[in-house]
């Protein structure tokens, strides 16, 4: 067996109680590595093209890599995925930190599948290899902060050695971007996993252990870690006193703000006059009391945080990051920090995707400036533009399906579908999009559309070099060179969410120094190219499972605001995207025949 | 600390550009952003000249050498744009600019 895994599968089935472990595949894991890749082929294995979100064989896969709780840095991470995804119709996929992934593995298992629906609502444990479906109606209903502790009580486990990945209130009741919870504050945010698990009546997953699988090459593991510590070390952005530590992701407020690519008011404008009020530095002048760091990480990025006085105080929360700030911030036209923090903090409880919320919201309140939904509908909801009470007061009223939230729980998509202004939802394949104005960066628009899990930045990162200039700086008006960019960021972030190791270490690491450790891990021969080669067979993996579901060119496209309105003033004032000036250059270097992988590219991939 | 300081330092010049600071150099220069009258025809390289006279030893520590460094410790935007895609430290400011230096930091 190869080294850093746990060597086997917990498949459940809530149907009929049955557990079933299930030993992992050498051959799939040399070819998929773990983490989203090894989710994604567990569900191709399985695939039903006319599968439906909330059917009960929608597979709902929480999946560790090879580096999951080994000693390497920042190896706190999993991923967890859905055959459908209720938001987007495509396969679902998210990526979270926190110390869930690796006790998983230290439980015993690698992954677990969750498949059918139980009768009632009822959690998961894991501890010390030993898995237990317990029934559970009472905590039906708890918000996140409240089940956590309650399981940890419940089940008597040393709290040190174990976590709790659970929805909340959003997921329950089927909310289209309700989100996995894990350790109360991380979250697999993207894509509606959270609703899935709610169809399944399945409330939390708790996992506890000691046992640590060994690593293949301990000697060369200690020599690349080394390696890799002292490059995060050294690194202004990863260092100790790191931006991201120091100011944490909303750092990138006033960055990005100053190349007019922050968007404000439903992506109207393209950037916001009131940034700094919202901003990483002001972030850290206020309301910041602490930091925190996921399992493993030497960056220790996350915000501890507390509003002290006024209508949006709270005592304690973590966050808010950059994409929430933006999303629940000027996304709406919203200026006031407090009021983004308060609303964080109930999406972390109630278990909603903050960037999907805000897109949302930023939707519903252009629907109303441009009078598309009647006074009634509204209920009494002051919905306008800049209104901090009002964005708050949406996030629990989309929680509990209350008066318009109900509206709102459906996501932009099919909320501006229902009042009959489509184009006014902010989306790529039905997701909403995150911070970053596509129209003065063209890669960053070109992985939105192409994006396999819908409207995402980090599915392929091309940010630190058009806005950053890491590794290298890529002019973002230009799009030279810009379909290549995106595909190799792409099919690294396919490997490392495979590995699974933080997105984050890429500010300071590359495709050799993951390579190395893998090796050390695992004992896989393996280098740059090899890696990036997984990495290209699981995004086209993921492409193949949308293509089944009816995905195509026509899903690879930008709201029409991007091509057809230039960016009105500001820095990047006259710009739009020129995705479709790039699409065909995207596919012909993917081997893609209108957005769909060849046979020849298949096979040359192993995939068919 | 004051949220933002003006510093009119070169008053009876021709123009005025605002230059605004991030993250670290934020600390550093103990501004948010500053309005700055320079000479006409004053490029990015001359502002440069000024700001480490105006802000001394600690600020010109922060932002070493930026048009020499292998690894430049500061990125400057001219109205948004890297002057990397401009004309560099040759980049010729206008009345109404803005100026932003942006230390090595990142996000997600």
């Amino acid at each position: 067996m190869l080294g850093g895994y746990a060597g086997k599968i917990l498949d459940v089935n809530l149907e009929n109680g049955e557990l079933k472990d299930i030993p992992l595949d050498e051959e799939v894991l040399r070819m998929y590595l773990g983490g989203k890749g090894l989710g994604l082929k567990l569900i191709y294995n399985e695939l039903r093209d006319d599968i439906k979100p909330f059917d009960p064989d929608n597979l709902l896969v929480f999946v560790t890599g090879p580096a999951t709780g080994a000693k390497v840095p920042t190896s706190g991470r999993y991923h967890i995925l859905t055959s459908k995804s209720p938001l987007t119709g495509a396969v679902g996929s998210g990526n979270s930190g926190g110390k869930w992934g690796p006790f998983l593995k230290f439980a015993g298992y690698d992954a677990v599948v969750i498949r059918g629906i139980s009768d009632k609502p009822a959690y998961l444990s894991i501890i010390n290899g030993k898995a237990e479906l317990v029934e559970a109606p009472d905590i039906w209903g708890m918000t996140v902060t409240a089940v956590t502790p309650e399981l940890i009580k419940r089940t008597g486990v040393d709290p040190k050695k174990t976590s709790v990945a659970c929805i909340g209130p959003a997921g329950e009741n089927l909310i289209s971007m309700a989100c996995i919870m894990n350790d109360e504050y991380r979250t697999a945010g993207r894509t509606g996993s959270g609703a899935v698990m709610g169809s399944k009546k399945l409330k939390a997953i708790l996992v506890s252990g000691n046992e640590r699988p060994k690593s293949a090459n301990s000697d060369m593991l200690v020599e690349k870690v080394a390696e890799s510590m002292d490059l995060i070390r050294e690194s202004p952005v990863t260092g100790p006193k790191g931006g991201l530590h120091v100011y944490g992701t909303a750092v990138l407020v006033n960055i990005v703000n100053a190349h007019g690519a922050y968007s404000s008011r439903n992506f109207q404008n393209s950037c916001f006059t009131e940034a700094d009020e919202q901003s990483g530095e002001r972030l850290t002048a206020t309301y910041l009391v602490g930091t925190t760091g996921c399992w493993g990480c030497p960056i220790v990025c996350g915000r501890k945080s507390s509003v002290p006085e006024g209508p949006f105080s709270i005592r304690y929360t973590e966050g808010p990051e950059y994409e929430t700030i933006f999303a629940l911030g000027s996304n709406c036209g919203v200026k006031e920090l407090d009021a983004v923090v308060k609303a964080n903090h109930f999406c972390n409880e109630f278990g909603i995707d903050t960037i999907s919320m805000g897109g949302t919201i930023a939707c519903a309140m252009e629907l109303v400036e441009k009078e598309k939904i009647p006074e009634e509908d509204l209920q009494g909801l002051n919905l306008k533009f800049g209104d901090a009470g009002a964005m708050v007061e949406c996030v629990w009223r989309t929680a509990y399906k209350s008066g318009f939230g109900a509206d709102l729980a459906l996501g932009s998509r099919k909320l501006a579908e229902k009042y009959q202004a489509p184009e006014i939802s902010i989306n790529v394949k039905g997701m909403e999009l995150p911070a970053y104005d596509p129209r003065p960066i063209q890669g960053i628009g070109l992985e939105y559309a192409t994006a396999n899990r819908g409207g995402d930045h980090v599915y392929g990162y091309t940010i630190p070099a058009e806005i950053l200039g890491i590794p290298k700086k890529l002019d973002p008006y230009s799009i030279e060179g810009k379909p290549e960019w995106t595909i190799y960021m792409q099919d690294m972030d396919s490997a490392i969410n495979s590995t699974v190791i933080c997105l984050f270490t890429g500010f300071a690491l590359g495709l050799p120094q993951y390579a190395g450790m893998l090796e050390a891990i695992t004992g896989m021969k393996l280098d740059a190219d090899k890696l990036l080669k997984i990495g290209e067979r699981i995004t086209n993996l993921e492409r193949l499972i949308n293509n089944r579901y009816g995905f195509d060119r026509t899903e690879d496209i930008l709201p029409r605001r991007f091509i057809a309105e230039p960016v009105s003033k500001g820095p990047s004032k006259g710009q739009v995207s020129l995705v479709p000036e790039m699409i065909d250059r995207y596919y012909s270097l993917r081997g893609w025949v209108d957005g769909k992988p060849t046979e020849e590219k298949l096979k040359e991939l192993g995939i068919a | 600390m004051s949220l933002s300081k003006n510093y009119d330092i070169f008053k009876g010049k021709e123009m005025k550009v605002s230059v605004k600071f991030l993250a670290s150099i934020r600390e550093i220069a103990d501004a948010h952003e500053i309005l700055l009258e320079i000479s006409s025809g004053g490029t990015v390289g001359t502002l440069l000249e000024i700001l480490e006279s105006r802000f001394g030893t600690a600020f010109k520590d922060a932002v070493g050498k930026p048009f020499e460094d292998e690894s430049p410790k500061i990125r400057i935007l001219v109205n948004g744009r890297d002057i990397d895609f401009l004309q560099g430290p040759k980049t010729e400011l206008k009345n109404g600019d803005m100026v932003v230096l942006i230390p090595p930091v990142a996000g997600g």
